[in-house]
């Protein structure tokens, strides 16, 4: 072997170090070589990946994982997928699928009507939300005074029958080509803002078509017609449908064999209705929307958007047992809190501003530091923030997050830390997780940072561990140079 | 064994935790969309710069990526433990030299053509510095082997999970890299370049 052995060793161990972003030891070394290496690595070889590639491929990787191990016969997806019907029940590998497509309309009526399924028989119920139904006749019926606002009323609550589903459906083929596209980021960023945007009360012709929109719905799921259904929802909320349950749209036969079902029987009918209508700034409209089938009554926001002559829905968000007005959490939040992201594919954005750089897609339940004050911009009160995960600094939505300490959890935070047993003790060896962990002078996010260390640097448990708030810290030594700090649990194995 | 000579290799027992903790977070990841995602998270910049470097523009080192991903998913069940960035980097190796391959026929039209020197010029070295061309330009004058090692560890892979990578042995990746960065540093200083093949 031409080299020396040893040489070799060092030179590996160096670029290890080097990768891990440690300054590693260059004893014994060409010190050229180790420049060479040095500079090579801190040079940009690359761009980062285009952050709307980014979050789209994410989304469809995620989409894709969830639903890659269902294995359901491809004629009978839509059916067992989509359609409300007695046939449908909560067993078998495909339920995950439905879960997950909670938030495509056609399948949060499935979950609502499969979710209280008791073997009951559906009674309709009264109009007993005290003011909640909002008039969601047809507009002619619903222009007129006390009377007509009671027949409207009156009607909202009744599942309507297939006869109303008459859109003119959406063909097979043009599915087919929607799915061929991916949804539009742009699209993702509008119905997000669509969600927590200011909005002004709609006028009464709004208000009476969007509700004929929602009450046409019912009817075409009363009527198992998913063609129809979709002619209801915009395209891009269409292809979403699409990606997310994974229709086999390239079998066109799993289409047409699926719909128009049998119509479900009067029983197991849905009523859907609409209230606190409002018009947003980009001209969408939002909606409290309740759907209401067997002994269940549940509550989502809608976004609709005016396509042609009439509104479509354009998202769906399951408000679930939330307040459906988004309530902004920014006015219990300061800077220094911890936060959690509260919904998937949040955006953290380098300036607070929806037009700003997207640094990172946020999944629920990510840590992030409050770094600062509410900063008010585009409608949208911005909180500057710090991912404890992945360290990047930049600005997020406050209706995108919960406060880690709101008296909402405090109980259960309370019960976890009672009951959590540490996971070291000192004189434990531990090591490091990932690269770039910082090593602190205190255990605080806020402290110097003495050294980033490099994956699985191997590290002493000097002490207890400390607490703060709900980070866990631990103070610990470098094995190789004693150097003392404190490392978050989260980094250490 | 040469680690455990030189009296690093002593963590043994915490190899195997960690090779087992990550494991279960693989694990996790099959069914768990929000732990799948972290992983995209922390690891999709590295595997698309390895592919824009690999294969030279943004087009292609996306459908890499993409196509990267969309194998992890569906190969996590075969996923056997060990380190998830060496699984996953793996496929990317195996992902840029298909394209490689499907694109061979184009790159013999080039060269025969002589439209192409993979050699930088000095002014283009000065000139792109900031965008990382003329590293790759640099990578060019690396063997095939040497360069698979030095594109490695500038996505920052260490020597073992290279190894494992690329199937060899860590003592020849340990000869290629050094052998590579040499060469490299004997580019950017201007000197001659001469073969000196591999062992």
């Amino acid at each position: 072997m031409p080299e020396d052995a040893a040489k070799l060793m060092r030179f590996d161990d160096f670029l290890d170090a080097l990768v891990g972003e440690d300054s590693g030891d260059t004893a014994d070394l060409d010190p050229e070589l180790v420049e060479a290496a040095r500079r090579l690595h801190a040079a940009p070889i690359a761009a980062s990946a285009n952050p709307g590639f980014a979050s789209t491929l994410r989304r469809s990787l995620l989409s894709r994982m969830e639903t890659a191990d269902v294995e359901v016969p491809a004629g009978s997806v839509l059916r067992a997928a989509l359609m409300p019907s007695t046939r449908m029940r909560p067993s078998g590998r495909w339920w995950p699928r439905a879960e997950l497509a909670a938030m495509v309309l056609i399948v949060a009526v499935l979950v609502s009507i499969l979710a209280g399924r008791d073997g009951s028989r559906w009674s309709p119920s009264g109009p007993d939300d005290g003011g909640f139904v909002m008039s969601p006749g047809t507009p002619a019926e619903n222009t007129g005074g006390a009377t007509s606002t009671a027949v409207a009323r009156s009607r909202a609550t009744e599942a309507p029958p297939p006869e109303e589903c008459d859109v003119e459906p959406r063909s097979v083929e043009s599915l087919r080509e929607l799915s061929k596209t991916l949804v539009a980021g742009q699209w993702w960023d509008d119905a997000a803002l669509s969600l927590r945007a200011e909005g002004a009360p709609a006028d009464e012709v709004t208000v009476n078509a969007i509700a004929a929109t929602v009450r046409e719905l019912a009817g075409c799921i009363n009527a198992n017609d998913y063609l129809r259904i979709t002619a209801l929802q915009t395209d891009e909320f269409v292809k979403y449908g699409l990606g997310e349950i994974r229709i086999p749209i390239d079998d066109p036969e799993a289409i047409t064999y699926a719909t128009p079902g049998p119509p479900v029987s009067e029983s197991d009918r849905v009523a859907i209705t609409v209230d606190d209508v409002e018009v947003l700034s980009s001209g969408r409209a939002r909606g409290r929307v309740v759907i209401r089938g067997s002994t269940i009554s549940n509550t989502y926001v809608y976004i609709f958007e005016r396509v042609g002559d009439r509104w479509l829905i354009d998202w769906v968000s399951q408000v679930e047992n939330r307040t459906p007005t988004l309530t902004p959490t920014d006015a219990t939040i300061r800077p220094g809190d911890l936060v959690f992201v509260s919904d998937n594919a949040v955006n953290l954005r380098s300036e607070p501003s929806t037009s700003a750089e997207v640094l990172q897609v946020m999944l629920a339940g990510a840590p992030l530091l409050v770094t600062g004050d509410v900063v008010e911009r585009d409608g949208v009160k911005w909180l500057p923030v710090k991912d404890l995960t992945a360290g990047t600094m930049g600005y997020i939505g406050s209706d995108w997050v919960v406060p880690a300490t709101s008296a909402n959890n405090s109980s259960a935070t309370t019960t976890a830390t009672a009951t959590r047993v540490p996971r070291f003790q000192a004189g434990d060896a531990v090591q490091v997780t990932t690269s770039g962990v910082p090593l602190r002078a205190e255990p605080s996010i806020d402290a110097e940072v003495l050294r980033r260390l490099a994956v699985q640097t191997r590290l002493v448990v000097v002490g207890p561990e400390i607490e703060d708030g709900v980070l866990v810290w631990w103070p610990v030594a470098v094995a190789e140079s004693g150097e003392r700090g404190y490392v978050l649990d989260l980094f250490l194995e | 064994m040469l680690d455990a000579l030189k009296g690093r290799a002593v963590p043994v027992e915490q190899n195997a935790n960690a090779a087992d903790r990550e494991a279960e977070l693989v694990a996790r990841a099959r069914r768990d969309r929000q732990a799948f995602g972290a992983h995209y998270d922390r690891y999709l910049d590295a595997i698309y710069r390895y592919c824009f470097v690999r294969l030279g523009n943004r087009e292609a080192a996306e459908d890499a990526t993409s196509l990267v991903f969309t194998k992890a998913i569906d190969g996590l069940p075969g996923y056997r433990g060990g380190s998830f960035r060496s699984w996953l980097f793996a496929i990317a190796h195996n992902v840029v030299v298909d394209a490689h391959r499907a694109a061979r026929p184009m790159e013999a039209l080039t060269a025969a053509a002589g439209v192409t020197d993979p050699s930088p010029a000095p002014e283009e070295l000065a000139l792109d510095q900031d965008n990382g061309r003329a590293i790759r330009a640099l990578l060019e004058g690396l063997s095939p082997e040497q360069r698979e090692v030095v594109e490695l560890r500038l996505a920052g892979l260490t020597g073992p999970e290279i190894a494992r990578v690329l199937g060899k042995s860590h003592a020849a990746v340990r000869i290629a890299q050094f052998r590579g960065y040499t060469r490299l540093r004997a580019l950017v200083s201007g000197a001659v370049k001469e073969s000196d093949g591999d062992a």
